[in-house]
């Protein structure tokens, strides 16, 4: 028996042949195959034989073996009426087609929206080949007792894996770093990146042009796409010589190749790719050093034989810390680690210096958030407005199950006519999602440019046909299951009314209501504090102000110079890094505490020339020498976070083993933007080398007319340099759009929340109504007044309402100061309550419109033809 | 009329059943086929075709013995009824007739161009 079993065809198709095969052949063409099968695993492997086995036994899907399916033609042509009908429906109550459609399409929309911004972040990278396979190599560092990750690592760890980690496949070391590149006459600031050669074996960035071996030759360098079209739109780029100057000397790249255009998906590409040896002869740094990471160090990225050997490496690294750790005691390192590139971008926000970073994640899951909830609401209004629309069709309900239909039947039919609703829904949705949100989107956050190519993303049709059905099931059940319950005698003799007091749907308007409140309030809190930002005092005069990056001592004095012989310029300075456009961070260290500072290196009339205020002690004197390397001007924050404030001006701050004391503080800059809390920061004195910007503060309101003096003046002197100079007013343009972006989409979905609240107080009153026509109509003819009729109507509503206000008001502005607290300081007490009154009003607002269109048509109503058709 | 002709398929089935007989089962007739004709032959396409010629009443069927290789299955068995017997003979002395009446240089000709 045992033998038997051995050579059981297999059961699945034998299951499927019972389940289409007619009874009476069955047997025989069973027993058929069966014995076919003995026959075949005699000769062939089992996988052959089953093979065939399925082959034949799909064979006969043939008309003579087939089971008559008379049963199941029916039940196609029920379908096919069910689906007529449905549209007929859609066509008849217009009305609550379009609010049904409308409020399902809008949020289909949005969830789409919110799902391609959410599927980007989780398929950032993904495109490499292997990527799993590929991880960073990432520093944990202990800073000030708190472990904090770092994306960089010392030189020579690269290096040393390859050569002494087996698992270690191949290796690339990368870093970027800003200079000139010339061809001709296009001369532009460029980011470089430097790489080892196997960048590109181990990053998918295919060629179109060249060879990537060629990035093994010293002296070649390899294109984007978008890089080759800006410096040689009409030659072939190939063998041409790029110029690059650094500090003024130039060095010569070969072109030996073009990468082709990168992936949306991309989160870091590069617009040149240089050898990374080049570093040492270009910027002096040892490439076989174990310094530590701060002062000389680079990205790491590795690819291992397999993804598992993450296993076995990540324990070996220790070695190589404590290698590092010996040669650097002041900077200690916990721990490398490996970090798989698939969610590097995703987690780059957690790591200092991170190589790749996505977007944060905050927003998404608010964004998420927000679309769950209007999805919520356009479900609950549907429930609502199909159960009260069942009250139109409950003579139908009674005759399809006076002639049989069961209640199975019946629900069938309601799901069935939901799925058409949901089915028209959702593709309206894609279509304004994919043409209209998207774009939108795109246009809001600049340069974010996402797109949707439904063809080529199978997730995107599968997530549609995901909400389709779990909006039509959800949607559609209580309706379904609630309608088809009715007893058909109970409605021919017409005392079936819509049952209960619909406490569901109260619950629902309320909270729906209580959603719409907070949505609301935030589109206006959104709107106040972007007005509110922009009149915010940036702690220094940034209006009336050039700055042009320069390159050298000679070409910060040439437009010094300048400046002393131009009426238009009142005073000029010069500086390492500028506010709001750049800093550099020290490490400092005061009574043995270590920390880390924003550091601006200046000359001295720098802060009289940006209008910075010093608040206390005094500005620094150039005719002190004491001042050059002994003296530091802090910003308040400083004072309040770092330095004994009692007296700040005694306490001497060590950087970098040398000792400073404080002799002025400044009242707090915005150096980031406005969401980010005002870190300590420092300004010191440097010599004219270091400076890289020169600021020029020009008479009121001729800033344009300076520019175009200035932008002359250095076309003439200086062809060989870019011209970059830029307004400071402008230095906050980017973080201005972003929160302007983020005030419109709060806007938007502010109003998607009012139309659909707005539609489900809608379908509940008229369900109402419905449900009490009978009483209007007697009290109207027994004399009721219209004041009467309008309490009678109102009243509940009012007081739901009145509820979910009084409780959303006060637990939004928590939520809100809660929020701000976090990001923006203080925010809250310059809005005030009004934006809370506002939204109270634009609520009420929105009540008394959609009841009274309702109590009009009750008031209008002739109460006899109520009473009469029953 | 419609049901009683033969097709190519259904008539090398119908002539298997006959050289098989008393042994023509659907797998049995599928074997010979491969064996006679080295056509790929599915087991289902000899079912349809039995199934066919059997409702036109030229085969006739009754089941046997199970046995043990079928898992106790029983297996249907064909026997050629008379009129499969008259259709048979028609289609033959129609082929006979048609081929005598090919002149001889046609053939010759056939045979020319052939080799």
């Amino acid at each position: 028996m045992a033998d038997q079993s051995e050579i059981a065809p297999p059961k699945l198709a034998d299951r499927l042949l019972g389940w289409f095969c007619k009874d009476e052949l069955l047997e025989e063409i069973k027993g058929d195959l069966h014995e076919f099968y003995g026959m075949e695993r005699t000769e062939k492997s089992a996988w052959k034989a089953n093979w065939s086995y399925w082959y034949h036994m799909l064979h006969f899907l043939r008309p003579f073996a087939l089971k008559n399916k008379t049963q199941k033609q029916t039940s196609i042509a029920m379908y096919r009426s069910y689906i007529k009908t449905g549209f007929r429906n859609l066509k008849r109550q217009k009305l609550a087609s379009f609010i049904n459609v409308f409020g399902l399409a809008t949020t289909i929309a949005i969830s789409l929206v919110v799902y391609v911004l959410i599927d980007r972040q989780f398929s950032l990278d993904a495109f490499h080949a292997d990527a799993d396979q590929i991880f960073a190599v990432q520093s944990r560092i202990d800073w000030n007792g708190t472990e904090e990750t770092w994306g960089r690592t010392p030189l020579q760890l690269g290096p040393s894996l390859k050569a002494e980690i087996p698992q270690v496949e191949e290796m690339t070391r990368v870093t970027r770093k800003l200079a000139t590149v010339r061809f001709e006459d296009n001369v532009f600031n460029e980011v470089l990146t430097y790489a080892d050669p196997s960048y590109l074996s181990i990053f998918s960035f295919p060629l179109i042009q060249g060879q990537a071996e060629s990035l093994k030759g010293k002296k070649n360098i390899i294109l984007s796409k978008a890089s080759a079209e800006k410096y040689f739109p009409a030659d072939d780029p190939i063998g041409k010589d790029l110029k690059i100057l650094i500090d003024g000397k130039a060095f010569l790249f070969s072109v030996t190749g073009v990468a082709d255009g990168f992936p949306e998906t991309a989160s870091f590409t590069f617009d040149f790719l240089l050898p990374f040896e080049n570093l040492k002869e270009m910027y002096n740094i040892d490439l076989q050093g174990w310094k530590n990471i701060k002062t000389q160090s680079v990205f790491t990225f590795v690819k291992l034989d397999q993804v598992s050997s993450n296993q076995q490496v990540s324990p070996r690294l220790a070695s190589y810390r404590d290698v590092v750790n010996d040669i650097n005691p002041d900077w200690q390192i916990r721990q490398f680690g490996l970090y798989p590139l698939p969610s590097l971008a995703r987690n780059g926000q957690y790591v200092r210096e991170p190589y790749a970073s996505g977007s944060t994640p905050e927003i998404l899951i608010m964004f998420a958030i927000i679309s769950l909830l209007l999805l919520a609401s356009a479900c609950f209004n549907y429930v609502n407005i199909s159960v009260s629309m069942a009250q139109k069709r409950l003579s139908e309900i009674a005759i399809r199950k006076v002639v049989g239909g069961q209640r199975k039947q019946l629900i069938t039919q309601f799901l069935t006519e939901n799925f058409v609703l949901c089915f028209v829904a959702t593709i309206l949705g894609a279509l304004v999602g994919i043409y209209a949100f998207l774009p939108g989107i795109n246009v809001l956050f600049s340069g974010s440019g996402y797109t949707i190519n439904i063809f080529q993303d199978p997730a995107i049709p599968g997530f549609l046909i995901i909400l389709f059905v779990a909006l039509s099931l959800i949607s559609g059940a209580y309706p379904a299951f609630y309608i088809s319950a009715f007893k058909p005698v109970a409605i021919l003799k017409g005392k079936q009314n819509l049952a209960g007091k619909n406490r569901l749907g109260k619950v629902f308007l309320t909270m729906q209501f209580f959603l719409t409140f907070v949505a609301i309030v935030s589109g206006l809190l959104f709107t106040d504090l972007n007005e509110f930002q922009e009149e915010q005092d940036w702690g220094y005069q940034a209006s009336d102000l050039l700055v042009v990056p320069v390159e050298d001592p000679a070409q910060y004095q040439a437009l010094k110079l300048f400046a002393t012989q131009s009426p238009g310029i009142i005073n000029t300075a010069g500086s390492g890094s500028q506010i709001g456009r750049s800093f550099v961070e020290s490490a400092i260290k005061i009574t043995d505490e270590k920390y880390t500072v924003r550091t601006f290196n200046i000359s001295p009339d720098y802060l009289d020339v940006m209008n910075v205020r010093v608040i206390e002690g005094r500005d620094f004197d150039e005719n002190l020498s004491s001042d050059q390397n002994k003296s530091l001007i802090v910003n308040k924050a400083f004072l309040n976070q770092i330095s004994d404030s009692e007296n700040p001006f005694d306490q001497p701050v060590d950087i970098e083993g040398e000792t400073f004391n404080i002799v002025g503080v400044t009242e707090n800059f915005h150096f980031d933007d406005f969401f980010s809390p005002i870190t300590p920061a420092i300004f010191r004195l440097v010599p004219e080398e270091r400076y890289n910007y020169i600021s020029m503060r020009t008479t009121p309101g001729g800033l344009n007319d300076t520019e175009a003096l200035v932008k002359a003046e250095w076309t003439k002197q200086f062809p060989d340099s870019p011209y970059a100079g830029f307004f400071q007013e402008e230095v906050f343009d980017n973080f201005f759009n972003s929160t302007g972006s983020l005030k419109a989409v709060m806007n938007f979905v502010a109003m998607v929340a009012i139309i659909l609240s707005a539609m489900g107080l809608f379908g509940l009153v008229s369900l109402f109504i419905i449900k009490k026509l009978k009483e209007y109509s007697i009290r109207k003819v027994l004399g009721a007044n219209g004041t009467h009729i309008v309490k009678l109507v109102s009243k509940q509503f009012i007081i739901l309402m009145s509820i979910a206000m009084l409780v959303a008001a006060p637990l939004s502005y928590m939520i809100f100061d809660t929020l701000f607290a976090q990001v923006f300081p203080g925010s809250m007490d310059t809005v005030g309550i009004s934006p809370f009154l506002l939204t109270t009003l634009i609520l009420l607002a929105v009540i008394f419109v959609t009841i009274s269109s309702h109590i009009i048509q009750v008031l209008r109503m002739n109460p006899v033809k109520n009473l009469r058709l029953e | 009329m419609k049901g009683t002709q033969l097709g190519e398929f259904e008539e090398l089935v119908l002539l298997i059943v006959g050289v098989l007989y008393p042994d023509a089962y659907g797998l049995s007739i599928r074997e010979e086929i491969i064996n006679q004709t080295k056509r790929k032959v599915a087991i289902g396409a000899v079912h349809s075709a039995l199934s066919r010629l059997q409702e036109k009443g030229f085969l006739e069927s009754r089941l046997d013995e199970a046995t043990h290789e079928r898992g106790g299955r029983r297996k249907r068995l064909f026997t050629i009824t008379y009129s499969g017997k008259r259709a048979l003979e028609k289609n033959h002395e129609l082929r006979n007739n048609l081929f005598n009446k090919i002149p001889e240089l046609a053939l010759k000709g056939l045979n020319l161009s052939g080799i």
